[in-house]
């Protein structure tokens, strides 16, 4: 099991990791100033020795014909499988029948045999890999690779070309490596049973290229350094893309709750001031209880449903729901005797609680018997019908 | 120009004892109108508001047709008031007939000369009663029309030079026809201010028709009437009254101001109402209050009386529509924020 951090310098359509690949999983980039992205990737790779390998058998049980066929398509030109017979022709008897050292042999056949140079192409032909093997065996690496593959097919080894980034052991430094575009690279691979897919690339000994620039020791260094950095918290979280789904919920959640909460308030608020409504004829001065008793007339004809229109005068209200409450004329006269008289006469001083008293429970007696209980109780329960008292 | 004494000869001026309360004014109001609706039939409405112009010191504008029992009102209102001060030679009630030809003199008066005493006699025009009716008053010229606003507006008229006041009690009933308008003089606005209210009447109903046709004879004469009239000192006495004991709230005040600044600023009016239409209300608002054994005028004299003292101060704005909405939107704001203003600590 190999554990690796991958801190992209650029944009990479797809992730990569080291051997094969098992999970990736994202972590805070390091350092959003040089880095696209960065995941922390969990592979697999080979840990059994060559020499076990070579008695393992080839394939899965349980491909299906299929899959089995697909893995070990040749084209249709005999002279793969004669280049394939003749080479493990050479292979001690013993092992002539064993899949790992029938490959074995056919990657060393062309360790030796090719030629590598990037500058040899095979352009322009019907059928590049068989131009490469049966011709001048110079080529690189997808030339050697699909030579490997067909080879081994038709060996009956599933086999397949497996592209991506190589980077010689030697460029490693301490834990770093740094993958470059010219690090890509294609080589094949064949299904080992219990093992999967097994690289088995070809190193050519015949190199016709210069080698190309080493790569900066220093700047491996500084790039390694970078991506080990403990992310800065702040920057991490500026350089993060916004979420704007997340962000919708939150506020959505922000706002129920809010207007949960509101709601309750307004609630409690209403069922407080009906209460405090309700209860303040009792406790008011006889100069506030014109207007206190008043008020409750109006609160108890609201919850019975009747209340004063818009532009309507009190008194054109009291003459409205008469029949259901006649006493309300005379607390609406109270009232207004009060609210609209000369203050120097102070009609209150002469009133006091007794016939306000009388009056509202005159009132409630009436609404009793004119409106419905059922209407009676709604307008109880509904908070806001103090709204309606006007 | 017609003038016509009244028909019975006034009671005996009974020594009344003053109007002092609110109760004693009532009762003042309550006579005057039971002895209106006695002889006035179907016309309560107006017969109530006539008695609001009486009490406030207005005066009546009735827009109606020929023949509607205007003069039948004004006659009955005179016959109501008896005279007790009977010396001083003033008509309970004058009929003027206004006409295209007729003279500023033939209103107010004029000086005679006295071939016996060689010297110059005022002779007193009919505008020297207690209740005047200007009948079709549109039909008359300006200049007649200015000799009359004079005396309504300061109870005095001015003759060769020589200023004479008019009873305290005098009350103009004019009236014109609202369609028949070929030949006439329409009043302008500064002359129709002058009117407390502007009414217009409608036909009486079916059964105050059937009513009056049955009893004929007895609402011609008066006869069989039971209710008691009121006398002028009763009357100038529930005036003094008025003005004294009737509360008009702040926040009646504060409607009335918002009510002229909503007609002021509303587009369907092209001349808002002018301060004094504001002065005037009050005296026509405590005036409803009494009527209504009320001591303090509330939202419902203003929303009542509204139309008729501002109706005909308004100019409406082309395409408006009909001056009673218009005027009911203007208050309605008002009203609304008045009736709130009571539960208000």
């Amino acid at each position: 099991m190999v554990h690796a951090t991958v801190a992209l310098l650029s944009e990479h359509d797809r992730a990569f990791g080291l051997e094969t690949v098992l999970t990736f999983s994202p972590v805070v980039n390091p350092n959003p100033a040089r880095f696209v992205a960065a995941y922390n990737v969990r592979s697999a790779a080979v840990s059994t020795p060559y020499e076990e390998l070579l008695t393992k058998p080839v394939g899965d049980p349980t491909w299906t014909e299929e899959q089995r066929a697909y893995y070990t398509l040749v084209p249709e030109d005999p002279r793969y499988g004669a280049l394939a017979q003749e080479i493990i022709a050479g292979l001690p008897p013993d092992a002539q029948a064993l899949p790992f050292a029938q490959a074995l042999a056919v990657k060393l056949w062309l360790d030796r045999s090719m030629k590598y140079t990037t500058k040899e192409k095979h352009h322009n032909v019907p059928d590049p890999t068989a131009d490469f093997l049966f011709g001048n065996l110079t080529g690189y690496c997808v030339h050697s690779a699909h030579a490997s593959v067909f080879l081994w097919r038709s060996l009956g080894i599933p086999a397949r070309v497996s592209t991506g980034y190589a980077v010689q052991a030697s460029e490693l430094q301490g834990a770093s490596l740094v993958v470059m575009s010219n690090n890509a690279h294609a080589w094949p691979e064949l299904y080992i049973e219990g093992l999967g897919w097994v690289p088995l690339d070809v190193s050519p000994e015949q190199v016709l290229d210069e080698p190309g620039e080493p790569v900066d020791e220093e700047m491996v260094e500084l790039l390694s350094e970078m991506a080990r950095e403990k992310p800065d918290p702040v920057a991490a979280e500026r350089r993060k893309p916004i979420d704007w789904a997340g962000v919708g919920r939150f506020v959505l959640r922000l706002g129920l709750a809010t207007f949960g909460a509101a709601l309750l308030f307004a609630l409690a608020a209403a069922y407080a001031t009906k209460l405090w409504r309700r209860l303040a004829p009792r406790l008011a001065s006889a100069r506030a209880l014109p207007r206190v008793g008043y008020r409750l007339a109006l609160d108890l004809l609201a919850e019975a449903g009747l209340s004063r229109r818009e532009g309507e005068t009190r008194e054109a209200f009291a003459r409205r729901v008469a029949e259901a409450a006649p006493s309300f004329a005379q607390i609406t006269t109270y009232h207004l005797d009060v609210a609209m008289g000369d203050p120097a006469t102070s009609p209150w001083r002469s009133q006091g609680q007794g016939p306000w008293r009388e009056a509202l429970t005159a009132l409630r007696a009436e609404l009793g018997a004119s409106v419905r209980l059922r209407r009676r109780l709604l307008g109880l329960l509904n908070p806001f019908s103090l709204f309606m008292a006007r | 120009m017609d003038s016509s004494a009244p028909t019975a000869p006034p009671s005996p001026p009974t020594p009344a004892p003053r109007i002092t309360g609110l109760e004693g004014a009532y009762e003042v109001i309550q006579r005057l109108r039971k002895r209106l609706q006695e002889r006035v039939i179907g016309r309560d409405g107006v017969i109530d508001l006539v008695i609001l112009a009486l009490i406030a010191d207005g005066h009546v504008l009735l827009e109606d047709f020929p023949g509607s029992g205007k003069t039948t009102l004004a006659k009955a209102l005179g016959e109501a008031i008896v005279d007790d001060l009977p010396q001083d030679e003033i008509a309970n009630i004058r009929r003027v007939q206004f006409t295209p030809d007729l003279l500023p003199s033939d209103v107010t008066g004029t000086t005679v000369f006295d071939p016996n005493t060689a010297r110059f006699h005022f002779r007193p025009g009919p505008i020297f009663a207690h209740v005047l009716l200007a009948d079709e008053i549109n039909r008359t010229s300006p200049k007649v029309q200015s000799a009359l606003l004079e005396a309504m507006a300061e109870k005095q008229t001015t003759v060769d030079n020589h200023t004479y006041r008019l009873d305290d009690l005098f009350f103009v009933i004019a009236t014109q026809n609202p369609l028949d308008l070929a030949g006439t003089f329409p009043l302008p606005a500064a002359q129709l201010d002058r009117f407390l209210f502007k009414i217009r009447m409608t036909h009486i109903s079916r059964d105050s028709e059937l009513e009056l046709l049955n009893n004929l004879k007895r609402v011609r004469t008066g006869d069989g009437a039971t209710a008691a009239p009121v006398t002028r000192t009763e009357i100038l006495d529930v005036r003094r009254l008025l003005e004294s004991s009737i509360y008009v709230a702040p926040a009646v005040k504060e409607a009335l101001v918002d009510i002229a600044a909503a007609t002021r600023a509303s587009d369907r009016v092209l001349q808002g109402l002018s301060t004094r239409s504001l002065v005037l209300m009050l005296p026509a608002l405590q005036a409803r209050a009494l009527s209504q054994r009320r001591a303090y005028v509330n939202a419902e004299d203003v929303e009542a009386l509204a139309f008729y003292v501002f109706g005909h101060r308004l100019e409406l704005a082309p395409g408006a529509g009909r001056s009673e909405e218009v005027i009911a939107a203007c208050c309605k704001q008002s009203l609304e924020r008045l009736a709130k203003s009571t539960l208000r600590r």
